[in-house]
């Protein structure tokens, strides 16, 4: 019965269909978790409930109800936009968020698809996102929207340096850009014992600003912005942006679970659980971080990536490297 | 750029961290109700009953947000007297779309016909629908609460005062006459003691005036309640005896109109809402049955939800409002005559109605005025008293006051409305009892 | 006209000269290529704005050239409705130029009011109108704590300062029946005594406030995001301050320890203990941080006014209609905004035949072109949020 099966799913054909239900399944659920999350644990730490209605129990189906009401509104495209570019932004911004988890080793078989440069692959498509913004600023025609998206853009080419440089710093010790191999060549408590520590935090932070997420959020910084580049969006293109934040997130704390924190390994019983379970904690410090800090100025943000986390990220690189080299440590 | 990753950081947040751990500062209002404190200013309820059309409030409304029609009607000459018109309320609206919520129209008022509630969900989709007719803010007046008291070291106005002198005074009164009855026949049951009670106030000189107008006052104190009969005696008492018409304190229960009530709410109104309503088409069909009772015959006991004191409970409430402390003291004046009735039905027992023993119901149940279970309902009830009642009741104490049967029934037959003719019967008694005073009779008490 | 400091097509910043020309580029044929600046409307309708101030802004990228405060949106007339009011009306109507602060604004008024009458007010009334402007003004403060925060990305302090408000509202709910516009203060005292508990419940909130103050020191003040958001962020030095008659927070922020209530004591402020606070640099930091400060103040004042309410009446006997007798009279209190003075001329009727207001808002507000000239646009909500105003406090 289970050889049956196995066989079945040797099948190019028949497995292809399953990974990718697999994976939509994945991106559909876990975004809609952190966001309630987020709900939730803002509200708490604002002494505040939050949702509680919808759902009957504490509002779990707040996001489904949302996404109703999205879908009802109006799609309104300004007059002065750029139609075929406003209408298709949110698409290109959401299409290589979902893509990104199709390259996630969720188990120690559990590789939708596997590539030698998977981690590559990953930073790569996570950063096509920015494309979708710059679109949704520029034809927008409207003067706040373009200001955020430029915000944006800059922000990602400062950020994209120490993410991609942490990163290899992990490659380098790992020996492979294979995050199945790096996550094999990881003990259960991953790189976070050693000098890759710096890695993670660089990483972290580098991920935080590349997601726009507080206190990185100039491009949509509302009191100052209105809301960058979505202010012209409504209905289900506004949606669509939300859920690739909410993607991002997942898919940020998954890539540095699976650099840093071991993927999906755990004390016991190894499995997809565990990187769940990660990926819940590290995005749990995302929204924490968001409820406790103001935003940085843009020349600030911009000046603690060049002058602060380029640096540490090269010489972690140069550290790690050296250690390598003469195989001490870990 | 000071350094980024610094203790400032991690305090914060320690601080959002150990927020999440403590309960929630908020409240799911549409499930949990707000407790509003007594002078909350929700909505303005109207007693049209104490209105007697002065037009103050229009007047001093900032925006002129209230609407007041009203015609005249002659009242019939008095013995020697001239014929006098009387202002009636045809209309009182108040738009509450442009009412700015000052109080100025509820402080104005000198015969306390308006009174805040802190009703507050009575939001409408169209502005239009924020003005309210008169009906709608009688309902109102239905969750007035009773006041706050007074924080230590305040002056207390003077009405609550005199109200609470002629209440101890009631009080030390009705003890003697318990005791009295007590030495009388020891070992008799509570309802007996009871039934003996209203008629030894009369015996020992519990006026008249204060026994009508004090139900409300005397009811809490400890040895009223030790009288406190069952509705039947009190109702029995009634029939039977003129005096004993006005125990201090039947039991009756104003109750609401279940069908009322179901519909209201099946028709989406507020819980609140639909309740006060519901109350108040209770009160207005039991007060029409009170009344064809009366008319069908004055020995008849009162049905058990005797009729409804209209205005007794909201009447206790602008007790705390300092508000016409002088005028409507002496039952002399007109304004007193026509506030007084409604404020303290008065004297039932000469018109041998069991009348007497409406205000004590509505005033003390607490369903009345506070329908989420304002903890403030039965406790603070005892504790004041309609003005117009402390009044009437201040100055018992050195007047009995009766109402003068002849004028009643003269008034009666001209075709007034009763409650006016006996308020006028009142009035014209207590002129009578002024003047024999200064001629030398020693009424007082 | 340029100043040229790149070779060949490069850019340079030239100094402002008025021109409005910021970053000069040249082609090849070293032509100058002008950029354009751009005209931003920050408002009416702009979330940084909490009302409907318009800045007409001049943008060079992200930097500010030019700032013009257009206000006017939430104009009401007050000054002239008030001639057409009674005083007790007025009273009603002043609680919402400044809708955080109401009891301020009506103390005001009734103080003005009582001078031109020459009238001796209760001494318990007096006690217990400082106590409930004291607590207004921390009521107007937290609302502002909350808010800089948010402006600047944070939105938890928003809660929490909600949060305290609540408390403090219950008390004042409790006491007026009013949440916002308490409507309480009455030509010769108060509308009515105080309910029982009132004192102790202003008791209990002290500590507990304090207690919570600590919070927004970590949350905020001690966050080094917000320092470096906020310091020699807006600067406004003394001197430019007192000319513009900038007053309260502002004022002391820049070194000046001017408070009505200490240099022109009304009420019973020369009978309590209490300081000044002054900050050093009177950027934005020192802004927040003398709000925070003040309100420790004002819960100082009110541990000593809790226990000392006097017994007594709460209003003197006044005639149905208060006519205050011909003349004038000024009276200028520290509302929490800064300083706030009415004007009146009376011809010996029901109302004043001219009624002026001098609104802090007002005067803290025109300092904006100053402060925004040659800032970045994110500085900009840096520096408009430090400013405290209230945009009915401004266009009145
Ligand atoms: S509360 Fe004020 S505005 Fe409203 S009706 Fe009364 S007087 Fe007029
Ligand atoms: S002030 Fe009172 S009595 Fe006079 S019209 Fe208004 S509600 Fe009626």
């Amino acid at each position: 019965m289970i050889d049956a099966a196995r066989d079945l799913l040797d099948n190019y054909w028949v497995l292809m269909p399953v990974k990718v239900l697999a994976v939509l399944a994945i991106f559909l659920t876990f975004p809609l978790v952190v966001g309630y999350m987020e709900h939730k644990v803002m509200a708490h730490m604002q002494a505040r409930l939050g949702p509680m209605e919808a759902g009957r129990f504490h509002g779990v189906l707040q996001l489904v109800a949302d996404g109703i009401k999205f879908v009802q509104k109006e799609s309104i495209i300004p007059k002065a936009a750029d139609k075929w570019v406003f209408a298709l932004a949110p698409a290109v911004a959401l299409i290589p968020a979902i893509l990104v988890f199709g390259f996630i080793p969720y188990g120690p078989d559990l590789v939708p698809i596997r590539s030698d440069v998977g981690l590559f692959v990953t930073l790569a498509l996570s950063s096509v996102s920015v494309i979708g913004v710059l679109m949704a600023a520029w034809s927008s025609a409207n003067k706040y929207s373009l200001m955020g998206g430029i915000r944006a853009a800059a922000q990602l080419i400062a950020y994209e340096l120490p993410l991609v440089l942490a990163a290899a710093a992990v490659a380098m010790q790992a020996g492979s850009a294979d995050l199945a191999v790096i996550v094999e060549r990881q003990g259960w408590w991953g790189y976070i014992v050693g000098p890759l520590v710096i890695g993670f935090f660089v990483y972290g932070t580098a991920a935080l600003a590349e997601l726009t997420r507080p206190p990185f959020d100039m491009p949509v910084a509302d009191s100052e912005l209105v809301f960058g580049h979505l202010t012209e969006y409504t209905g289900l293109r506004f949606a669509f942006f939300l859920l690739t934040e909410y993607a991002g997130i997942v898919s940020q704390s998954a890539i540095a679970a699976t650099l840093f924190l071991g993927g999906w390994k755990g004390p016991f019983l190894d499995g997809p659980w565990w990187l769940a379970a990660k990926v819940l904690a590290l995005s749990f410090v995302v929204i924490w971080a968001r409820s406790t800090y103001p935003r940085l100025r843009e020349d600030q943000l911009q000046s603690f990536a060049w002058l602060r986390l380029v640096p540490v990220s090269l010489a972690l690189l140069l550290v790690v490297g050296f250690l390598k080299v003469y195989e001490v440590g870990i | 750029m000071p350094a980024l990753k610094g203790v400032g950081l991690l305090k914060g947040l320690g601080v959002t961290l150990k927020t999440m751990t403590r309960p929630a500062a908020t409240r799911q209002y549409p499930h949990v109700k707000p407790d509003l404190p007594a002078r909350s200013r929700g909505v303005i309820a109207l007693i049209e009953e104490n209105c007697t059309v002065c037009m103050l409030c229009a007047r001093e409304c900032p925006d002129w947000c209230i609407y007041i029609d009203s015609h005249k009607e002659q009242v019939a000459p008095k013995e020697g007297g001239r014929a006098r018109t009387r202002n009636l309320l045809d209309r009182f609206a108040i738009d509450f779309a442009l009412c700015m919520y000052c109080g100025i129209c509820v402080e104005v008022c000198p015969f306390d016909a308006l009174h805040w509630s802190p009703e507050f969900e009575y939001a409408e989709h169209q502005i239009e629908k924020l003005t309210h007719e008169m009906d709608t803010l009688r309902t109102w007046a239905y969750s007035v609460p009773a006041p706050d008291p007074l924080e230590e070291g305040a002056i207390e106005p003077k009405e609550i005062e005199s109200a609470r002198k002629a209440r101890e005074a009631v009080a030390a009164k009705a003890a003697a006459a318990a005791e009295q009855a007590r030495a009388a026949a020891p070992p008799v049951p509570a309802p007996a003691a009871a039934a003996t009670q209203p008629a030894a106030a009369t015996t020992t000189g519990a006026a008249a005036g204060t026994a009508t107008t004090t139900p409300t006052a005397a009811a809490p104190t400890p040895v009223a309640g030790d009288a406190a009969p069952a509705a039947s005696a009190g109702a029995a008492g009634a029939g039977t005896t003129t005096a004993a018409a006005r125990p201090a304190d039947v039991e009756v229960e104003p109750g609401i109109d279940q069908a009322t009530y179901d519909r209201l709410l099946a028709a989406g109104e507020s819980d609140r809402t639909a309740r006060a309503k519901a109350k108040a088409a209770y009160m207005r069909r039991a007060k029409a049955e009170a009344r064809a009772a009366q008319a069908a015959g004055a020995t008849e006991p009162a049905p058990a939800p005797a009729a409804p004191a209209e205005a007794a409970a909201p009447t206790q409430v602008p007790a705390g409002e300092g508000a016409p402390a002088a005028e409507p003291a002496s039952v002399e004046t007109p304004a007193a005559a026509t506030a007084a009735p409604e404020t303290a039905p008065p004297a039932p027992s000469a018109v041998g109605t069991p009348e007497g023993a409406e205000p004590a119901a509505d005033a003390r149940d607490p369903d009345a005025r506070s329908p989420e279970g304002d903890p403030t309902a039965s406790g603070t009830a005892a504790e004041v008293v309609a003005p117009g009642a402390a009044a009437a009741q201040a100055d018992a104490e050195h007047l009995e006051i009766e109402v003068d049967q002849e004028t009643y029934d003269r008034l009666i037959e001209a075709g007034e409305p009763e409650r006016t003719a006996r308020a006028k019967a009142k009035a014209a008694y207590a002129r009578k009892l002024r003047a024999a005073q200064r001629d030398g009779g020693g009424a007082g008490s | 006209m340029a100043t040229e400091l790149g070779q060949q097509g490069g850019a340079a910043f030239q100094a402002a000269d008025g021109t409005g020309v910021g970053i000069i580029v040249r082609d090849k044929a070293d032509r100058e290529l002008h950029t354009q600046d751009m005209t931003l409307n920050v408002g009416p309708q702009h979330p940084a704005t909490h009302g409907v101030l318009r800045v007409l802004v001049t943008l060079d990228g992200e930097m500010i050239e030019d700032a013009q405060p257009v206000i006017g949106y939430m104009h009401r007339s007050f000054e002239k409705l008030a001639e057409y009011r009674d005083y007790r009306q007025i009273i009603a109507l002043v609680n919402r130029h400044d809708w955080v602060s109401s009891i301020c604004n009506e103390l005001g008024v009734a103080l003005v009011v009582e001078r031109q009458m020459d009238l001796e007010v209760p001494e318990r009334a007096t006690w217990i109108r400082m106590l409930m402007a004291e607590w207004t003004r921390v009521l107007n403060h937290l609302m502002f704590v909350g808010s800089y925060p948010l402006e600047l990305g944070a939105i938890t302090p928003m809660f929490y300062a909600f949060r305290e408000r609540e408390e403090i509202q219950a008390l004042m709910e409790w006491i007026t029946g009013g949440r916002l516009h308490l409507t309480y203060c009455r030509v010769g005292g108060l509308k009515q005594d105080l309910p029982r508990g009132a004192i102790q419940m202003s008791r209990d909130l002290v500590p507990r406030m304090r207690e919570r103050l600590k919070e927004y020191e970590d949350l905020v003040l001690g966050n080094e995001i917000f320092a470096a958001r906020t310091k020699g962020i807006g600067v406004l030095p003394a001197d430019v301050a007192c000319s513009y008659g900038v007053s309260g927070a502002l004022l002391q922020a820049a070194g000046v320890p001017e408070d009505s209530r200490k240099t022109e004591p009304y009420l019973f402020y020369d009978q309590v203990e209490f300081d000044v606070p002054t900050g050093r640099n009177g950027d934005s930091y020192d802004r927040y941080a003398t709000l925070l400060a003040r309100i420790r103040e004002s819960l100082r004042i009110i541990e000593q006014v809790n226990e000392r309410i006097p017994p007594g009446p709460v209003n003197v006997k006044l005639p149905k209609v208060v006519r205050a007798p011909q003349g004038h009279a000024y009276v200028r209190t520290e509302a929490p905004l800064g300083q706030l003075s009415y004007y009146m001329v009376s011809h010996n009727e029901k109302t004043p035949w001219r009624f002026k207001m001098r609104t802090p808002s007002f005067n803290n507000v025109s300092s904006l072109p100053y402060l925004l000239k040659g800032t970045l646009l994110p500085d900009m909500i840096a520096v408009m949020g430090s400013m405290f105003f209230i945009v009915g406090d401004i266009d009145r």
